[in-house]
């Protein structure tokens, strides 16, 4: 009755008839080389279709799509009225997207930002129900729900969920409760959820979990991650991620008259230093950032300016020279500068990242494209950058009042810490430090924290990613009198012993901590 | 009809069931705008054409994953099933559920045979009664008792169908095959119920803006 397994979308793309570039009509070519690129969709040139969304009705219903593109000159002033159609034509609501292409300097130009919109549209897997959330637009019509004629016009708006399965929870990480601007996530179960109403749909939290459990339709990281790659075809070319508000005040599809393609994103909050090293690693010769300024409805305007502070710093650290023209930050209605003539990689400016696809999640994004840039510069192993924005960290640990107990790993979100008993019986605390995240949970679980034992900062140091994960305390451990299994590390023992030392009523329990092991211990 | 597709699937309950699909079908042209209706419109061709053999499967497919043993059932269709931490069937669950069908007036019927009142299929019509009842009282000019329904609705779908629909689908998810029938029916009344709860909210809170002013006769 339902299919078994589902056959991939069906997709259509509509192309405004008007199209054109420098006054000239481009959307014939335009349309061949979209045919080329996506073979099997259904291209279709459509008259006046800026303006008529019933001009895309009839697309839907010759085609039939499960996934719609419009191609329209200038984004419409009523989308919703699109999405409207395409819901009743049974379209997810978010199946539906414009790419803008009026503006466009060249044929080429237009090709890929099409295509890479054509890329994010093929990664949106649905929505689920949980990720719509219904607007109504007005009130001044008749409405009665059980005659359902008579609704308000509405419209579906993304909101953001998170997969539990994949959510590390509440006991190590919470991270994005934190990060949400809207206060619209909280622990529910042990696990993160969302609340649908306060959900401002800005995407911040997407990028902020590093398990990657959660997911905004429109702004997955699978569906940017396929977007930035069409475009990183291009040669050397320059990105703007441009924050929808600041894309929408910027008239005339400025970014693009300037040379630049856009990575449209819902908030520049969204935008980690690892998305601006990745492209720069894989070939762009310059980012941008385009955000809204002071109409930020997250507040993470600021967040952005420390975020291009720390990816410039970096650079410059790395060798590139012209790191402060790479990698720019731009509010709303500003134009991008001239991009920079130079190649950002010597060597050619082709990407310096071996293999795979692009990654987004971080820390796994800043900490490839770290490496990746600092092997094209051959930078040194001594770089180090002690910076608030930075999505890594730099653990440190004073090995003489480590007892090995490995509380910092049990609150670890990542596994960047991690505790083990290696095959000769010691205990050993270990840090990758590519996987750190340098959230801090690690310093107040750490029972020795009056020592500072455990310390982490924001930072990235070269050497500590080249090494992989090393051993940052090892300890022997103590073996049970009764069944010679591990009872805990010695150093920790030890600081029992002194920290009940002299307490005569303590001794027996003493006794008991330091001779048996936790199974020998319940039958005692 | 989403929650009597809940109960037993014996031959005079299919049959019923599958003529209101055929209805429902014919007449679904305002659900369109509704997200849900893709999956609706599944569940509703499935009924329509469904053939002998295919009514004697979906008995099988309830009993295998609804009744097999009503304590072992891989998905129970009960609340308390999923939400009563004790691991009570019925229980404190079940009487809530009870007391607030007793606040709208309304009692189990005899035909009912003993049947919790915490069972999908109650929990939905429930529903469905409360937005008949909503939708005489608009059409009656009535905005501050629609208003007072609306609450009720959003408050019994948050404190409980929309507790452990979502748990319920997963389980159907892992229990049922692909093609199963009452996965794709799972799945259309939870969205359906997120939907809802969504318009109910909005519905309620919009009640007194000075924009509202006609109502549909």
């Amino acid at each position: 009755m339902s299919p078994g397994s589902a056959p991939p979308p069906r997709l259509a793309i509509a192309l405004c008839a008007d199209f054109e570039v420098s006054g000239r009509a481009e959307v014939g070519p335009l349309a061949r080389e979209l045919e080329r690129f996506e073979p099997g969709a259904h291209v279709e040139i459509v008259p006046d279709l800026c303006h008529g969304p019933d001009r895309a009705a009839d697309v839907i219903s010759r085609a039939h799509p499960d996934r719609l593109l419009l191609g329209v000159c200038t984004r419409p002033q009523a989308p919703h009225d699109f999405q409207a159609l395409a819901r009743r034509a049974g379209l997810d609501p978010f199946a539906l997207e414009f790419v803008e292409l009026g503006g466009a300097p060249d044929l080429g130009t237009a090709t890929r930002i099409a295509a890479a919109a054509i890329a994010r549209l093929r990664a949106f897997s649905g929505s689920r129900p949980e990720q719509l959330k219904l607007r109504l637009l007005s009130f001044e019509h008749k409405r009665s729900r059980r005659s359902l004629f008579t609704l308000p016009p509405s419209t579906y708006e993304p909101v953001a969920s998170v997969d539990r399965g994949s959510c590390i929870g509440e006991e190590r990480c919470g991270l994005c409760v934190s990060a949400c601007p809207f206060g619209a996530i909280a622990i529910a179960g042990s696990k993160a959820a969302v609340d649908r109403e306060a959900c401002a749909s800005c995407g911040v939290c997407v990028t902020s979990c590093p398990a990657g459990a959660i997911e905004l339709p429109g702004a997955s990281l699978s569906q940017v991650e396929a977007e930035i790659s069409v475009l990183l075809e291009a040669e050397a070319p320059r990105l703007v991620f441009a924050c929808r508000g600041a894309r929408q005040d910027t008239t005339g599809g400025t970014p693009l008259s300037a040379g630049w393609l856009p990575v449209e994103v819902p908030c520049l909050g969204m935008v980690t230093p690892g998305w601006i090293l990745q492209v720069l690693a894989r070939g762009a010769s310059a980012v941008a950032l385009l955000g809204c300024g002071e109409r930020c409805h997250s507040g993470r305007a600021a967040a952005g300016g420390n975020r291009v502070d720390f990816v410039r710093e970096l650079l410059s650290l790395l060798g590139e020279t012209a790191a402060a023209q790479r990698v720019s930050l731009l509010a709303g209605g500003v134009e991008p500068p001239p991009p920079p003539a130079a190649p950002v990689l010597p060597g050619g400016a082709r990407g310096g990242v071996a293999g795979g696809g692009i990654t987004l999640l971080e820390p796994a994004a800043t900490a490839e494209a770290v490496a990746a840039l600092a092997e094209r510069h051959r930078a040194g192993p001594d770089v180090s950058l002690v910076h608030s924005g930075s999505p890594l960290g730099i653990v440190s640990l004073r090995e003489e009042t480590c007892t090995a107990c490995g509380a910092c790993a049990t609150v670890c979100p990542t596994g960047a810490l991690r505790y083990e008993e290696d095959a000769e019986g010691e205990a050993v605390v270990s840090l990758e430090a590519a996987h750190c995240i340098a959230c801090g949970k690690c310093v107040p679980a750490c029972p020795e924290g009056a020592f500072e034992t455990l310390g982490v900062r924001a930072g990235v140091e070269l050497a500590g990613l080249a090494a992989g994960r090393i051993a940052l305390k090892r300890a022997a451990s103590a073996r049970c009198r009764r069944c010679g299994g591990a009872i805990a590390p010695e150093a920790m023992l030890s600081r029992i012993r002194t920290l009940l030392e002299g307490e005569e009523a303590s001794a027996p329990l003493l006794s008991i901590l330091t001779e048996l092991c936790s199974d020998c211990r319940a039958l005692h | 009809m989403l929650g009597s597709l809940l109960l037993y699937p014996d031959g005079a309950q299919v049959e019923a069931t599958t003529a209101l699909a055929r209805e429902l079908r014919d007449e679904a042209e305002p659900l369109y705008d509704f997200p849900f209706y893709p999956r609706l419109r599944s569940v509703l061709d499935a009924l329509g054409e469904l053939t002998e053999e295919e009514a004697r499967k979906l008995e099988a497919e309830y009993a295998d994953l609804f009744v097999l043993s009503i304590s072992h059932a891989p998905c129970p269709l009960h609340e308390s099933a999923y939400v009563d931490r004790t691991g009570r069937h019925g229980g404190m669950v079940a009487v809530d559920v009870g007391r607030a069908y007793a606040a709208a007036g309304l009692a189990l019927p005899p035909s009912a045979q003993g049947e919790l009142p915490d069972h999908a299929a109650f929990e939905l019509e429930f529903l469905s009664h409360l937005c008949s009842q909503e939708a005489q009282a608009w059409e009656a000019r009535r905005p501050e008792e629609a208003a007072e329904l609306l609450r009720v609705q959003g408050q019994f779908l948050d404190r409980h169908v929309l507790r452990w629909f979502p748990a319920l689908l997963h389980s159907v998810s892992v229990a049922a095959r692909p093609a199963s029938f009452y996965r794709e029916l799972i799945e259309t009344a939870n969205a359906l119920a997120v939907h809802d709860r969504d318009l109910a909210g909005l519905l309620a809170a919009t009640h007194s803006s000075p924009a509202v002013v006609s109502v549909e006769q």
